[in-house]
């Protein structure tokens, strides 16, 4: 498939009738449009992807022209379209997607039915013929799959998924679409119908075609064999699921290991984490017990600790008690009493209640036991005598637990401060311990898998040699009846035919395979040139290995950049499309391909200087037809290195004082 | 140089015509995978036609 030309009415920022020839001169086979940012370069890229397969990645899905649409009155419709002219297998066809839309009362723009798909081609005669419409998805697959386009409308953002998609392939549709390019789908369909699918195969059917009739042993052995080709199906079906397991376990253990090994300080630092956790849990423990003891000490002694000083100087006061005692040595309260009762004192002299001498001796009784201040300055002195030993050890202590509590809040700063530093780390890390799980139930699943594979491995041969044995047998009853004869003998030219498709597929499929490993190992050499190389494993998936000068300087380890990622893009877009190329003269009926085109929007903003000159040497060569979407400030580059492969030019011009509408205009 | 008989299965199978039906039949799945005209079942048919077409049997 090679692009001719591509026409847009009213689609996005394109307003009218907008076009753009590419060239397919094979001297100057590249075409560059140029604009600068928004422009509508990566718009004009979509162009292509919703005329041929209806798709796009715009987020607003509306693709009618604002310029358009704004000037529309309720009730207005406009049609959006992109027609592009191609050629494949020598045919000329022409590609139409239309889409009506229409503007409602309350202004809103909405599309009106489902796009109108058409494909039309010019027939020997110069006539115009159209494919029928319920077959032009068909056609398009036939032209280009919409599965493959992305490699052949290559745009920057995909490079990442398509770059692991070339070196993991781990989709099963990979390799197909790999060997499809490459023109062995013939070999893969003929195999397939021959044998595959079971009973539903050439081989399954003529199978079931053998006339028992009123044998009985035929009879069973037929049933046999049927019995046991559907077990073989069964067996290779689940041997297929097992081998996508196992790649898909295969990977996420891969990616398991890289991401334990990121993390493994994760590790050190959890459990050192959980020592700080601990040993501050302990502290704190330890600062309660103290600060309650403490409190209990302060409650218990503070008080007498507080007041030693007063007691102290109560005590050189009560020095002077002796003079401040007027009770009489060894008179009580009691002798008071009893003179009191008897109404005369010692003296003799009469005592009546109220009079002098009664008040008096009321009053002695302050100063005499058991109220005499001698006794209770002694019982006082002697407290505080108690309550000074007691305190000796009061602020002794006291201190001690307070530089405990002032040492506790440095350590728990220091350890908080620690923990913080350490959680920090943790933060963009990941639990090794729950990764490890991961990796142990996928490596897990893979020796279940292994397992089974070799008991069902097992089973195969057996049930294979079964089938043998019961093929001879039916061979040597099936002489008698002439229609199973014939069965027996197309049977035979089946199996002949396919065992010798075989050999010729896996050896056509190998050499393929090799050619495409040197073609793309030699384009991502000239284009690259960074030390590495590139081959191809049975499964088409990209092995990338460092040459033996980077593998001693950087210890094995292949850290992979976008401009390796696009350039092993290129290596093998470029790979598959020299091959293309190279096969279509080829005289070789069994092998078919198509050349087709490289459309890359800003492929050259990710590359050096350097590589830019490479890049540009290598692909015109390459491709039969290069379109290149760049911008301006790539434009010298593009000019420079590209300039005697550019057979055309275009810019893409803002309209001035709009944001909503691009000219396009051919240049030289 | 290619044998021109070879035994499958005790039978004789005639290597030329058995090249000759497979050459047929790449060409014919090599234009179905173009065009998409005939499903699985209609060219597995299509094939065991070709092979019965060929091979003469007694």
């Amino acid at each position: 498939m090679l692009l001719k030309s591509i026409k847009v009415k009213d689609f996005r920022q394109f307003k009218g009738e907008q076009y753009v020839s590419f060239s397919v001169d094979p001297e100057r086979n590249v075409t560059i449009i140029q604009g600068d940012n928004g422009a509508g370069k990566t718009s004009f890229a979509q162009a292509f992807r919703w005329c041929l397969y209806g798709e796009t990645d715009f987020s607003n899905k509306t693709l009618l022209s604002m310029a358009v649409s704004d000037k529309m009155l309720p009730g207005d419709e406009k049609d959006v379209q992109v027609e592009i002219c191609l050629v494949h297998n020598n045919i000329e066809y022409t590609v139409t997607r239309r889409q009506k839309y229409k503007k409602d009362n309350t202004n809103r723009i909405s599309h009106v039915g489902r796009p109108k798909f058409v494909i039309s081609y010019k027939t020997d005669d110069g006539n115009t013929e159209y494919i029928p419409e319920v077959e032009t998805e068909l056609k398009m697959k036939e032209i280009l799959p919409a599965d493959l386009s992305r490699y052949f409308f290559f745009d920057g953002e995909h490079i990442d998924s398509m770059a692991k998609e070339i070196k993991d392939g781990r989709s099963s549709d990979f390799a197909k679409a790999v060997r499809s390019l490459l023109g062995l789908n013939a070999f893969i369909a003929a195999l397939e119908h021959l044998k595959g699918n079971g009973r539903s195969s050439v081989i399954g059917r003529y199978n079931e075609s053998y006339n028992a009739g009123a044998d009985e042993t035929l009879s069973q052995l037929i049933k046999n064999i049927n019995t046991n080709n559907d077990r073989l199906s069964a067996i290779d079906k689940r041997l297929e699921e097992l081998e996508q397991q196992d790649a898909y376990a295969n990977d996420k253990c891969q990616q398991l290991r890289i991401r334990i090994e990121k993390n493994q300080d994760s590790k050190e630092l959890a459990e050192e984490r959980n020592k700080i956790e601990k040993e501050l849990a302990g502290l704190e423990i330890t600062k309660k017990e103290k600060t309650g003891l403490l409190l209990k000490n302060f409650n218990a002694h503070a008080p007498r600790y507080f007041s030693k000083k007063m007691m102290k100087d109560a005590l050189e006061l009560l020095k002077t008690t002796e003079q401040l005692d007027k009770g009489i040595p060894d008179v009580t309260a009691k002798t008071i009493d009893y003179l009191l009762a008897r109404g005369y004192c010692l003296c003799g002299h009469e005592i009546k209640i109220g009079d002098d001498a009664y008040i008096a001796l009321n009053k002695l009784r302050d100063y005499i036991p058991p109220k005499s201040i001698g006794s209770l300055i002694s019982d006082f002195s002697a407290s505080c005598q108690d309550k000074t030993i007691s305190t000796a050890s009061f602020f002794d202590n006291f201190q001690d637990v307070i530089k405990f509590i002032r040492e506790f809040d440095n350590n728990r700063n220091n350890l908080e401060d620690k923990l913080k530093k350490i959680k920090e780390r943790l933060l963009g890390m990941e639990n090794v311990g729950s990764l490890q799980q991961e990796l142990s139930n996928f490596e897990r699943d893979l020796r279940k898998n292994s397992d089974e594979r070799d008991s069902l491995n097992q089973e195969k041969g057996v049930v294979q040699s079964n089938i043998e044995k019961d093929e001879e047998k039916r061979s040597s009853l099936a002489i008698g009846d002439k229609n199973n004869r014939k069965i027996e003998t197309y049977r035979a030219y089946a199996e002949y035919m396919y065992n010798i498709l075989k050999v010729q597929y896996d050896k056509k499929e190998a050499e393929t395979r090799e050619q495409l490993a040197n073609a793309v190992n030699s384009i991502f050499k000239s284009i690259y040139n960074g030390g590495f190389s590139l081959s191809l494993d049975q499964k088409y998936n990209i092995i990338l290995t460092a040459d033996e000068r980077i593998k001693a300087n950087d210890d094995d380890t292949i850290e992979t950049s976008t401009a390796q990622s696009i350039s092993i893009i290129f290596a093998f877009i470029s790979g598959v499309i020299k091959m293309a190329k190279e096969n279509q003269g080829s005289d070789e009926r069994l092998a078919q391909t198509e050349p087709y085109p490289l459309v890359m929007d800003a492929p050259l903003s990710a590359f050096d200087t350097k590589r830019i000159d490479t890049v540009c040497d290598v692909l015109p060569k390459i491709a039969e037809q290069v379109i290149i979407f760049i911008k301006d400030t790539d434009g010298n580059l593009a000019e420079e290195n590209l300039g005697v492969r550019i057979g055309k030019r275009y810019t893409f011009t803002k309209k001035s004082g709009t944001e909503f509408e691009t000219n396009i205009m051919e240049v030289g | 140089m290619t044998e021109e008989k070879v035994m499958q299965n005790n039978t004789e199978i005639d290597v030329k015509k058995a090249q000759k039906i497979l050459q047929k039949v790449i060409i014919k799945e090599n234009n179905n995978i173009k065009r998409k005209d005939k499903n699985d079942g209609e060219m597995v048919k299509m094939i065991q036609k070709l092979i019965e077409e060929e091979v003469e049997c007694y």
